[in-house]
């Protein structure tokens, strides 16, 4: 949902309303029409409003009237809105873009002349209705399609409902109610092509809620889902590439669609916020005596998620599983076993702690405990690693240690239980030359299994080695333990480019650095790479970019981590552990 | 770990038989003792608690001591002549337990990246780059690496590239 902050100004009425409290005598006495100028004069503040409401993000003026000198202004609560436009008479107040519960806001006038003088005026802050979209975005559809979207609204205390529109003339719409309305994509389009599909509120026009949409052109069909840097739950987000999944209680139609999942070819397994999931009741992971099995990951940034282990028939573009094991990200303060938590520093269970809802990991192994055949966590081995826990139903102890679990019930790598196209995935996005505030591209499952995943001829397929990874050659150092990983928000790799003071952990050169690295196997396929390093601090100064084609930062010692960068103007093939495919057996990467 | 708390030293006390299986509980469990910083016995504390294997080779300056559990995970910390761990590696399918081999380091590292958390949601390396106190990781799921060391313990003579 999206609120507009425009700031409408309301006129200000000749016949304001006069506030409450109008002319305050100060203590001190004497009298209010005195000397003009001299100190001892009283003070006196009138204080008038445009309009005694105000709607969510828009804003209202208020004027004082004061007998000597100016006033300043302050607001309670104090993070209620802001104050703007502030003169020695006047001041814009703002509402803020959602308010859930109807509140009133108090602007209060100080006489700088004479500071204990004061004069408060109240504002009625009133309630937004809020509007839940039944699809939410980015979502596809196919040219010549159609799309059923209803609004649910809360606080629509008229029962106005909305109104329907869209961005451009792609497309139309049609059975337009006050809740709901059907989109129809165009018969044919000649490329993909987005759309944005608005609900206005009728009660509020400020209330609105949209879902982008991209109607694909003919042969993208349901192995695709739309990929998107904008958006995110922590504003404005860093190469991250969005998209949305729909999880169902298994066999049911009991459904939830999730926008921003972070697409993630370093990892294995769709993992979502329990907030996010809870309605649906998923089925866990049984121990058979009344305990549930709960998974542990840790990432490469020192952090770490943890959640039980739950089945779900998950829904991507148009390619679907079914009961598939994800993990379910525990919120709230749950007790994580030492074994777990102290691999990692930070427990990620929040949209703004993990920068995203979910992470839908689509990487080179079937599940999160697999590498190249070995499961390191169905006991094969002959020990278990730190991946999964069995806990009592009333939650795990700090000192449980590891317990192992088949393959079939490992946090799976969606890719995988599909019905078709469960190969592989390609990773499409525009050329980017330096920032964009938005990049849309596309997810398309399955290598070589239909005519928009087909592997060109000019790519290169490389084979890795026993850890998954490739080499990377850069600046006279080997760097054998290299890897292509759209989850990683840069280009990260050692070199002498001067990191930055302010965003640590990213480089700030002085200038555009052009630079060349080359990819290379250990079977003799090579890629030479160009690309560009900018100054990080520089980037970040945008508030409104969220992708960086020039992004890096200081990396491991002997490796190049291909981070979400190098994705832009390419089309990166991700082919799974054990899986076939035209270009060879995964795990593989080629582009 | 202190040699004191070393076992034959409890022998040589009147202390009872169970003291002694309390001190060597209590060196093998005392994460302050163990790793990063700490002495060389605290290798032994580490292979311990990895369930693994250790291989220890000579260099001119240090010792390579090198863990490999059974999951696959090779931790190797090098020690300096004087018995102290200045640096450890990682690199395999799973972290190692940091807090375990970083000893009592953890904590400064364990701010850093909570302060960084708190200025940055997304996803990338660790770089750590303290006066006292280097740590770079990364790598994917299932292909972890990374390295901490302490520039002020660096044997005379050893570069920080030796640590890998």
């Amino acid at each position: 949902m999206r609120f507009d902050r425009g700031m409408l100004f309301r006129g200000v009425s000749v016949a304001a309303f006069i506030a409450g409290v109008a002319f305050l005598g100060a203590c001190g006495g004497g009298s209010s029409s005195g000397g003009g100028g001299g100190g001892g004069s009283t003070v006196a503040i009138g204080l008038t409003r445009s309009s005694t409401f105000v709607d969510p993000g828009n804003a209202i003026t208020v004027t004082a009237i004061v007998t000597r000198g100016g006033v300043s202004w302050s607001l309670s609560p104090a993070a209620f809105g802001t104050l703007s436009n502030q003169t020695s008479t006047s001041v814009t107040y703002t509402a803020p873009a959602s308010v859930t519960d109807a509140a009133v806001a108090t602007i209060t006038a100080t006489s700088t002349a004479q500071t204990s003088v004061v004069a408060p005026i109240q504002v009625e802050v009133r309630t937004s209705p809020v509007i839940a979209l039944s699809t939410v975005g980015p979502q596809t559809i196919n040219q010549g399609h159609q799309l059923s979207v209803n609004a649910a609204l809360t606080g629509d205390t008229t029962n106005q409902g909305v109104t329907w529109s869209l961005s451009s003339g792609v497309g139309s719409l049609s059975n337009q109610t006050a809740t709901s309305v059907t989109y129809s994509a165009p018969a044919s389009v000649t490329g993909n092509t987005p759309v944005t599909l608005i609900a206005t509120s009728n009660a509020n026009t400020h209330a609105t809620a949209s879902v982008e949409l991209t109607v694909y052109s003919s042969g993208a069909a349901a192995n695709v889902a739309a990929l998107t840097t904008a958006g995110g739950p922590v504003a404005p987000s860093t190469n991250s590439l969005y998209t949305s999944v729909t999880i169902c209680r298994p066999g049911t139609s009991d459904c939830q669609t999730i926008d921003n999942i972070l697409v993630d070819t370093g990892s294995e397994g769709l993992r979502v916020l329990q907030s996010l999931v809870e309605p649906l009741v998923l089925p866990g992971l049984s121990d058979g005596s009344g305990g549930f099995f709960n998974n542990c990951v840790a990432f490469l940034d020192g952090s770490f998620l943890w959640g039980p282990v739950e089945f779900a028939d998950i829904k991507i573009g148009g390619e679907a599983t079914s009961n598939t094991a994800i993990q379910v990200i525990s919120s709230g303060d749950v007790t994580v076993p030492t074994d777990c938590s102290s691999g990692g520093t930070v427990n990620e269970n929040t949209a703004q702690l993990l920068g995203a809802n979910g992470i839908l990991g689509i990487g080179l192994e079937p599940t999160d405990c697999f590498l190249q055949g070995v499961n390191f966590c169905d006991g094969s081995t002959g020990t278990v690693a730190t991946v999964y826990f069995d806990c009592p139903r009333s939650g795990c102890a700090l000192t449980d240690g590891a317990t192992s679990v088949s393959a079939v019930d490992q946090v799976t790598n969606p890719v995988t239980a599909f019905g078709a196209d469960s190969n592989g995935t390609a990773i499409q996005m525009p050329a980017l030359v330096s920032t964009s505030p938005e990049l849309d591209g596309s997810l398309i499952f399955g290598i070589g299994t239909a005519s928009n995943n087909a592997v060109p001829g000019t790519a290169t397929a490389f084979a890795l080695d026993a850890n998954d990874n490739f080499t990377t050659l850069f600046s006279g150092q080997t760097l054998a333990s290299s890897f292509i990983d759209s989850g990683s928000n840069g280009l990260f790799f050692p070199s002498t480019i001067t990191p930055c003071t302010g965003n640590t952990g990213f480089y700030c050169p002085a200038t555009l650095q052009p630079l060349t690295a080359t990819n290379q196997d250990g079977v003799g396929d090579t890629n030479v790479v160009t690309f560009h390093i900018d100054n990080a601090d520089t980037l970040f100064s945008s508030s409104t970019d969220t992708a960086f084609s020039t992004l890096g930062g200081p990396g491991g010692t002997d490796s190049f981590d291909w981070g979400a960068p190098f994705f832009y103007g390419r089309t990166v093939f991700t082919a799974i552990d054990g899986s076939s495919t035209p270009i060879g057996s995964g795990p593989l990467w080629a582009y | 770990m202190k040699p004191e708390t070393q076992c034959e030293t409890c022998r040589t006390t009147r202390w009872p038989r169970w003291a002694a299986v309390v001190l060597v509980i209590l060196a093998f469990s005392l994460p302050s003792f163990a790793g990063l910083g700490g002495y060389a016995d605290s290798v032994e504390a580490d292979r311990a608690k990895m369930k693994a294997t250790l291989k220890v080779t000579q260099a001119k300056a240090y010792a390579v001591h090198e863990i490999k559990a059974p999951t696959g995970t090779v931790v190797r910390e090098y020690v300096s002549a004087d018995g102290r761990v200045f640096g450890v590696a990682w690199r395999g399918p799973f972290l190692p337990d940091l807090s375990q081999i970083f000893g009592s380091f953890y904590g400064q590292y364990a701010d850093a990246i909570r302060t960084e958390k708190r200025t940055y949601a997304g996803r990338r390396p660790v770089a750590i780059q303290q006066p006292r106190l280097v740590v770079q990781g990364g790598g994917h799921m299932l292909g972890h690496f990374g390295r901490a060391y302490l520039p002020d313990m660096l044997p005379e003579g050893v570069s920080s590239d030796a640590i890998r």
